[in-house]
C-alpha cells in the first residue's frame, strides 16, 4: 500500500532518556481510522541520562502507569509496520526500546475526500499522554490503556505548543462515564476537543467527594492526619473482632482518600516541548449527587466521612463496628450543603482563579404518578427523591448566581433525550446521554475560555 | 366491590421488586393517601454490581377500602402484575365471585437510608 508513513516524532525530556515498550494496536491492520482517533499506544518511562538528582523525578507516583497514545492527523486506511508489536512483556515494560522520532509505526492511505490543514504535518502522529496514580503499589494491572486501580487518572495532549488547560473531575459514578468514556481512557472526551487540554479524574475510592469532605482535605494538617491514622489503628485493634483483609483494605483506602489534597494538586506534564508542570486545575467538575443529605462525622476528631451506603453494607464486621461506634450520622439540609459548597468554592478560588462546574440532578421520574402530595410526610424533601432533587437543583441555581458557578444541566439534557431509556435509575446514564453531557461540559468550558477545550470541528 | 392491588411494572426492563416495608395490616380500613408499602428495585439484582442501581418506590392508596388479604410480607419478591393485596369496599364482603376492579394507587420514588449501622447486613 502506498501512503503516508506515520512517525512517532520528537519527544524529549532534559536529563532523561525516554524509553518505551512495544506498540499495542487499537486499530486493526487495514482498518479505516478517523483523524484524531487513537490507533495505538505504548508504555513509556523516564530514565536518568546523567547523575541522579536529589529531587524526586517527575511522575514519581505515576511512573509505572505512564502511557502515550498515537492518533493520526488524517482519516484513512491504516497499515501496520512489521515488528512494531513485540508481544508479551515487551509490549508492557518500557525497558527495552528508546523513543526514536523517526520510528515508523505504519502508513495511512489518506481519505481523498478530506482536506489536510496546511499547518498539519500528517507524517507525524499526534500524541496523547496518559498517567495513572495507583491506589496502591500492589494494584499492578498493566493489561491495557489506562486500566488498573488508580486513585487519579489523567490525559493530556502531547503536542505541547501552548499552555494546557486542566479540568479536574471529582466524581461519583455518573461522572466516570462522562469523563472517561466507554473504554475508560478519556477517548471520547479527547475526540470532542481540539486544543491542548489536560483532563484529570479522581474516583470515589473510597470517599465521595462532597463539599465538606473536600474542604477538610484542603485544610487538614499533617498532624491532624496522623491523629486520624493513629485513632483508626487504635480503634481497630480494640474492637475485639480481628480485622479481616477487607477491613485493612477499607481503612487503607479511607486513609489514602483523607490524605489526598486533590484540589491543590500540581501535575507533571511531558509534551513535545519537554517537561513542565501545571496546576492547580483551571476548572473543577463536581456533581450535586455527591452531596448526600446524611453524612458521618467522627465523634471525637470531628472529621467528615461521605461514602456510598453500599460500601458500608459490603464492609466486614470489624469496620462496620468501628463506623457504628466512632461516628454519628449528621443530617444536612440543602441550605447546609449550599454553605459547604460556597465555602469550598471560595477556598479554591483563594488559591487560584478556577471555574467550577456542577452537574445537577434528575428531578423528575417517568415511573411516578403523584396526583396528590398529601400521602407523603413533611418535609417532603426527606421522603420524595424527585422533590429532594428539585430542592437541590434550586439551591444550585441560587449558588450559581452567588458564586458564578456553571451548572451542567443534566436534568434538562436527560429529560430531552428521554430519561426512561437513558437514565433508568436516575443516576447511571446511557452512552448517548453521557455523550450529550460531555458535549455540554466542553461547551461550557470553551465559553469560559478555559484553554484547550475548544470543541473539535466536524469535517 | 373487590379492589385488587397489583405490582406495577415500574421499570421497563425489570419485572421484579422486593417488598421493603409494609405499612398496613389485614383488616385495616384504608383511605386515600395512606401508605401501603415501599418497594426496592435493583437493576443489578441478577449479578453483583459496583454502585448498584437501586431505586425505592412508595405505593400509596387512592381508594377507600378494607384490606382483606395481604399477599406479601416484608422481604418478599414479586413480579410485575402479581397481586400484592386485595381490598373490599364493604367490610364483610365475600372475597370470591363479586364484581371487582384494580385498586387505584400512586407511585413515587423515595429516599431510602440503609440500616447498615444496626449491623444486620442486608
Amino acid at each position: 500500500m502506498s501512503g503516508i508513513a506515520l512517525r512517532m516524532g520528537p519527544l524529549a525530556a532534559d536529563g532523561y532518556i525516554i524509553q518505551r515498550s512495544g506498540i499495542r494496536w487499537l486499530k486493526q491492520n487495514g482498518q479505516y481510522c478517523r483523524a484524531r482517533e487513537l490507533i495505538a499506544y505504548c508504555n513509556i518511562g523516564l530514565v536518568y541520562s546523567g547523575t541522579r538528582g536529589k529531587e524526586p523525578p517527575p511522575f514519581s507516583d505515576e511512573g509505572r502507569e505512564f502511557q502515550v497514545g498515537f492518533a493520526t492527523k488524517v482519516s484513512g486506511r491504516l497499515c501496520h509496520s512489521s515488528g512494531t508489536s513485540l508481544g508479551g512483556f515487551l509490549d508492557i515494560h518500557e525497558f527495552y526500546q528508546e523513543w526514536t522520532p523517526d520510528f515508523v509505526l505504519g502508513q495511512i492511505e489518506p481519505d481523498a475526500r478530506e482536506m489536510i490543514a496546511p499547518e498539519e504535518d500528517p507524517k507525524i502522529l499526534r500524541l496523547f499522554m496518559f498517567a495513572g496514580r495507583r491506589a496502591s503499589p500492589l494494584a499492578e494491572v498493566r493489561t491495557g490503556l489506562m486500566c488498573g486501580w488508580h486513585n487519579r487518572s489523567r490525559v493530556w495532549s502531547g503536542e505541547g505548543l501552548e499552555p494546557h488547560g486542566t479540568l479536574l473531575s471529582l466524581g461519583i459514578c455518573e461522572q466516570v462515564g462522562v469523563v472517561r468514556g466507554e473504554q475508560s481512557a478519556f477517548l471520547e472526551f479527547l475526540e470532542g476537543i481540539c486544543g491542548p487540554a489536560h483532563i484529570v479524574h479522581v474516583p470515589d475510592h473510597l470517599v465521595v467527594p462532597s463539599a465538606c469532605l473536600l474542604l477538610e482535605q484542603m485544610k487538614r494538617s499533617a498532624a491532624q492526619f496522623e491523629e486520624i491514622a493513629a485513632d483508626i489503628a487504635h480503634s481497630l485493634n480494640g474492637l475485639g473482632t480481628a480485622p479481616m483483609p477487607n477491613d485493612w483494605l477499607f481503612v487503607g483506602s479511607l486513609l489514602a482518600s483523607l490524605q489526598q489534597t486533590t484540589l491543590g494538586d500540581g501535575y507533571d506534564l511531558l509534551t513535545r516541548s519537554g517537561l513542565s508542570r501545571t496546576g492547580p486545575a483551571d476548572a473543577v467538575l463536581l456533581s450535586i449527587n455527591s452531596e448526600s443529605s446524611v453524612i458521618l462525622r467522627h465523634k471525637r476528631l470531628g472529621y467528615s466521612l461521605t461514602c456510598h451506603d453500599y460500601r458500608f453494607m459490603e464492609a466486614e464486621p470489624a469496620v462496620r463496628s468501628w463506623l457504628r461506634t466512632a461516628f454519628e450520622r449528621v443530617k444536612r439540609t440543602p441550605e447546609m450543603i449550599r454553605l459547604d459548597l460556597r465555602d469550598l468554592v471560595n477556598a479554591v478560588r483563594e488559591k487560584a482563579e478556577t471555574e467550577i462546574l456542577i452537574m445537577n440532578g434528575m428531578s423528575t421520574s417517568g415511573h411516578e404518578d403523584v396526583f396528590n402530595y398529601s400521602p407523603f410526610d413533611r418535609p417532603m424533601g426527606d421522603v420524595l427523591k424527585t422533590h429532594y432533587i428539585k430542592e437541590m437543583n434550586l439551591m444550585l441555581q441560587d449558588l450559581s448566581r452567588e458564586c458564578d458557578l456553571l451548572i451542567v444541566d443534566t436534568d434538562a439534557i436527560a429529560a430531552d433525550l428521554g430519561a426512561e431509556a437513558h437514565l433508568p435509575d436516575g443516576m447511571h446514564q446511557s452512552g448517548p446521554l453521557q455523550a450529550e453531557i460531555r458535549q455540554e461540559i466542553i461547551h461550557l468550558l470553551a465559553a469560559r475560555g478555559v484553554p484547550g477545550f475548544a470543541p473539535a470541528t466536524v469535517k | 366491590m373487590l379492589l385488587t392491588l397489583k405490582l406495577p411494572n415500574l421499570l421497563t426492563d425489570v419485572r421484579l421488586a422486593k417488598i421493603e416495608t409494609l405499612f398496613v395490616v389485614e383488616g385495616q380500613f384504608l383511605k386515600p393517601g395512606m401508605k401501603v408499602l415501599d418497594l426496592r428495585i435493583d437493576l443489578s439484582s441478577v449479578a453483583a454490581h459496583d454502585c448498584p442501581p437501586v431505586s425505592f418506590y412508595r405505593i400509596a392508596f387512592r381508594d377507600r377500602g378494607w384490606l382483606r388479604r395481604l399477599s406479601v410480607a416484608n422481604g418478599d419478591t414479586r413480579e410485575a402484575g402479581m397481586e400484592l393485596a386485595l381490598f373490599s369496599t364493604e367490610e364483610d364482603e365475600p372475597l370470591e365471585g363479586g364484581p371487582g376492579r384494580l385498586a387505584r394507587f400512586t407511585t413515587a420514588g423515595i429516599i431510602h437510608r440503609s440500616d447498615w449501622g444496626d449491623d444486620t447486613g442486608q
